[in-house]
């Protein structure tokens, strides 16, 4: 049986260690991060069966991570306990209000805490046996199966219902009527784009509820159409990003960068660089088609004018780009494992800067082989003469073909 | 997902398994992708169409469509604008995959070939790889000396030349079989 996941959001995670090392003994898998963006971002990837989460965290306070964990289908019934020093009534009950399940001041009996968190995950327990009976649906994550499989399968069973999909802090919504696709939503996009965004995540949750769908089709297509385009989309999405960093991943211009010429296009996707701006974003504020703007951008990248920003050059340590793994079961404390990424000195940083030459290197390779005109390509034949024959008797038909 | 005692590499035909690409059970569908490059969208589109039946995908800027050959090799045509519409964001993405192109153009349109030309010299420039240049005709000339068109018109050795009209799925098909020829050609050599 799978160990419970805890996640511990918490100000200063020396502080927690103990409750930490008490929780693993326990057989408790546990994550501890100082950081409410990360801390969002823990919720959905490492999916935790209980969330303790202090006030006082880094960029996003617990209150703003609370609202967020419930706001959200697929961690809204994640029990969250709140830690904080504030001892008031009316502190508490706020907290209660915002959707926490428990609130524990400090400092505590790690006992205590151990004993209600054994209490809180067997209530959920309990809870989910009910409801499992009555629930309609299905959730699941996004990395065991994508949202193309599961359109797929829901055409094939010929549902009806909401599938809610989560990666990251975005959520879209696809409506789903006897196995048609009805209707996409993703922040702004219409109907069209928004479910080519969304199939192109491939990290993060769904929940698919089952009920009955009125609301008229925004398309003419039917799935089995709109999957067939949408998996050559999403093949092509994928062939771009194999070429581009990770979307999350923060970019800036690159003053030394040999520009040479850009088209219009360029030019106004390049206008959007500001500062930290992550590739991800860049594609959602660009008006042109999602995967033009990606292909733009991989333009752009491997023409020097936009870079990837290292680590020691984010502002007020914002870590919200250095990896999860990064980010847990400290040894020395968060705040020192944080520090050591952003501020690279020592051996992290070495190894760190050896990745970017690598990257470095790999990018100029890359740039040569897509962009020196002088340099003929010769692709690949990637199919076998004997596959190429047939090919050629499928296309022949039975006939002499040949136009020589 | 490997073949056991004679049983076919893939399972009995779903829905999903009738998509040409990498599966999710690990079986994977072999392709092979072909670009019909040209200034007409609308030849494009009839080409594909003949080879195809159907086009799955029609937009400015891709049409797309696939022959199954078997079980496990399909063919993907897509029609692309040629290599200097560097706006087009399909073009980066098929041309180091491909196993060749077709330059497509109406052999009624006087600009038909001036146009081509300037396509046929980019991709010759850029790419070693075989292409057929296919002039669209409605009446199909009985003979046609190839050989002699192609000294004529100085083409790469890569290159073919070859009338064909585009609606009719055997004329068409005669051009794919032209470029599959130089392809197994290629591999001879």
């Amino acid at each position: 049986m799978d160990r419970k996941r805890i996640l511990l959001a918490v100000n200063s995670p020396s502080e927690i260690d103990k409750l930490r090392k008490v929780l693993v003994r326990s057989g408790y898998e546990v994550k501890v991060t100082s950081n409410g963006v990360s801390a969002l971002e823990l919720a959905h990837d490492f999916r935790p069966h209980l969330i303790l989460s202090e006030l006082e965290l880094a960029k996003i306070d617990g209150h703003h991570f609370l609202r967020e964990i419930k706001s959200r289908p697929a961690t809204r019934s994640t029990p969250f306990i709140i830690m904080s020093r504030h001892r008031s009534v009316s502190e508490r009950v706020h907290s209660i209000k915002l959707g926490a399940d428990d609130y524990v001041t400090v400092p505590f009996d790690i006992r205590e805490v151990l004993v209600r968190f054994e209490v809180i995950l067997k209530e959920v327990d309990a809870l989910q046996g009910t409801t499992q009976k009555s629930t309609r649906g299905f959730s699941g994550r996004l990395t065991e199966m994508n949202v193309i499989e599961i359109l797929q399968a829901l055409e094939i069973s010929r549902k009806s219902g909401a599938l809610h999909i989560q990666s990251g802090d975005e959520e879209g919504l696809i409506l789903v009527k006897d196995g048609q696709i009805v209707q996409a939503t993703l922040a702004e996009l219409s109907p069209r784009d928004a479910l080519l965004r969304l199939i192109t995540w491939d990290d993060g949750t769904f929940e698919f509820e089952i009920q009955e769908v009125h609301h008229p089709s925004q398309f003419k297509d039917s799935t089995e159409s709109i999957v067939k385009m949408a998996m050559l989309y999403r093949d092509r999405w994928d062939r771009i990003r194999k070429n581009l960093p990770p979307l999350r991943t923060a970019i800036t211009l690159n003053q030394t960068g040999v520009q040479g010429e850009l088209s219009t296009e360029e030019s106004q996707v390049l206008r959007l660089v500001n500062g930290n701006s992550k590739l991800g974003n860049l594609v959602d504020e660009s008006a042109l088609d999602a995967l033009k703007a990606l292909s733009i951008l991989a333009r752009l990248f491997h023409k020097g004018c936009i870079k990837e920003i290292a680590l020691g050059q984010y502002e007020n340590g914002d870590s919200s780009n250095i990896s999860n793994s990064n980010l847990t079961a400290p040894s020395n404390g968060i705040n020192d494992v944080v520090k050591k990424f952003m501020h690279p000195a020592g051996l992290k940083a070495r190894r760190h800067n050896t990745r970017l030459d690598r990257r470095n290197r790999s990018e100029r390779r890359l740039k040569h082989r897509r962009w020196a005109d002088s340099v003929k390509h010769e692709n690949k034949i990637h199919l076998s003469r004997s596959e190429l024959v047939i090919i050629r008797e499928k296309l022949a038909g039975g006939h002499d073909g040949s136009s020589r | 997902m490997t073949a056991h005692h004679g049983e076919p590499l893939l399972p009995k035909p779903t829905f999903s398994h009738q998509i040409p690409f990498d599966l999710s059970d690990g079986a994977t569908m072999r392709i092979g992708e072909i670009a019909i490059v040209g200034p007409s969208q609308k030849a494009k589109i009839d080409f594909i169409k003949s080879a195809c039946k159907e086009i799955l995908v029609d937009s400015e800027e891709l049409i797309y469509g696939r022959v199954q050959v078997n079980d496990q090799l399909v063919l993907h045509l897509y029609g692309l604008e040629g290599p200097d519409q560097e706006t087009n964001p399909f073009w980066d993405l098929v041309s180091q995959k491909l196993l060749g192109y077709v330059i497509l153009f109406d052999w009624d349109d006087p600009n038909g070939f001036p146009l081509v030309k300037e396509t046929i010299d980019s991709i010759t420039d850029r790419y070693r790889i075989p292409l057929v240049i296919a002039a669209n005709i409605a009446r199909l000339p009985s003979s046609i000396p190839t050989n002699f068109i192609n000294t004529d018109l100085n083409l790469a050795e890569q290159s073919q030349f070859t009338f064909c009209n585009i609606s009719e799925p055997r004329s068409v098909n005669n051009v794919l079989v032209t470029l599959i020829d130089s392809l197994i050609e290629k591999l001879n050599i």
